[in-house]
């Protein structure tokens, strides 16, 4: 298996036993917290808000890269949820579902904000917070630090280039490591359209920071 | 990808091989070819650099950051059909809006019988009616001649 899909695996499961265990573990919890929901029970939306939310936020935010307009869609992603809980029926889980509502939203946010860049030349505020300056490995040094930033930028820079659902396939395969079926049920595409979509969005990555390698090789 | 031993490659299989998306016989071929082929193989070494080196950002969110969050939500959760009412409330306004400037418009706001664009319009339709009649006429014609024939 190669680095990245290792990676995911590990990332994901752990070992198999205690992976399956956490699974149903998981699954119950979440149950419980969908009977309380539909229940009315105080405190129980705000229970699956917080056990959620640094999942969503942060998938929100590496897909539209701007931690305020992340929180803004993670909020409105489970308030979604929130009134549609009558007509849950429970066919995915409630993660894989809020997952599912936060992407599309991000993706809808993502052709907006083009259409608005497009309509009044709006560019992004230079004194946004870096992401690069959220994920700042502490042990770094400055030259590894001025490179990250730098690779940071561009990859910003590069995401930005692309659209909507090329951006969304690449974020969801690459960072948060979700198999091509699945993300192709989400968005609701099919296999072969993820594909395209995933290999458009590499090909205009790898010539964004071509010379960023080069550079660095 | 059958038989590719001495075939390169595709970019696409090979991007599908980094996310281990390839099914079990094509991706061992590749696998295989990769080991004789040098040129796929620098091709395969400079995709897997690109996309090693793609960093993934994340927001560490501190516990009462997560718990602020949470609680605001709520609170808007909390708030009955808000959104709906302020929807609602924009469409009266606007309905309320449009029918007041229609009522109070100036005269000459609305085209009049003189209108040019009133005008053309009639005269299409004339010439509508004028095309119906010929065709009637011919379908007359038409059946006359049948009738003789």
């Amino acid at each position: 298996m190669n680095p990245q899909a290792a990676t995911a695996v590990i990332d994901h499961a752990g070992s198999p036993e205690s992976s399956a265990e956490t699974g149903m573990a998981s699954d119950r919890r979440e149950q419980i917290l969908l009977e309380q929901l539909r229940a009315g029970l105080p405190g129980a939306f705000e229970q699956l808000v917080e056990s959620q939310a640094a999942r969503l936020i942060n998938l929100a935010y590496r897909l539209v890269g701007n931690r305020a307009e992340a929180e803004e869609i993670a909020q409105e992603g489970f308030l979604r949820l929130h009134r549609s809980l009558d007509r849950f029926r429970g066919d995915c889980s409630l993660s894989s579902y809020l997952y599912r509502i936060v992407s599309r939203l991000a993706i809808d946010h993502l052709r907006r904000e083009k259409l608005r860049r497009k309509l009044f030349f709006f560019r992004r505020h230079e004194d946004e917070v870096d992401p690069l300056e959220v994920t700042a490995d502490p042990g770094a040094s400055p030259r590894d630090e001025l490179q990250a930033k730098e690779t940071g930028q561009r990859l910003l820079a590069a995401l930005d280039g692309l659209s909507a659902r090329q951006r969304a396939v690449f974020v969801l395969r690459h960072q948060e490591g979700l198999p091509l079926k699945e993300i192709a049920a989400m968005l609701k595409l099919e296999e072969g359209t993820v594909k395209a979509h995933l290999y458009r969005a590499v090909r205009a990555l790898r010539a964004e920071l071509e010379d960023l390698q080069e550079d660095r090789s | 990808m059958k038989g590719m031993g001495k075939k390169h490659c595709r970019k696409e299989d090979l991007l599908l091989y980094y996310y281990g998306e390839l099914d079990g016989q094509r991706c061992r071929e590749l696998a295989d070819h990769l080991e004789s082929c040098a040129s796929c193989r620098n091709e395969w070494r400079q995709l897997q650099r690109t996309l090693d080196g793609v960093p993934s950002p994340t927001i560490e969110m501190a516990p009462s950051e997560t718990s602020r969050f949470a609680a605001r939500v709520a609170a808007r959760a909390q708030r009955p059909g808000r959104g709906r009412l302020w929807l609602w409330g924009g469409a009266v306004t606007a309905t309320v809006v449009l029918a007041l400037s229609l009522i109070a418009r100036p005269p000459g706001m609305l085209p009049s019988r003189d209108n040019k664009l009133v005008a053309d319009a009639a005269i299409a339709q004339e010439l509508e009616l004028l095309q119906n009649m010929e065709l009637l006429e011919e379908l007359d014609l038409l059946q006359d001649l049948e009738g003789q024939g």
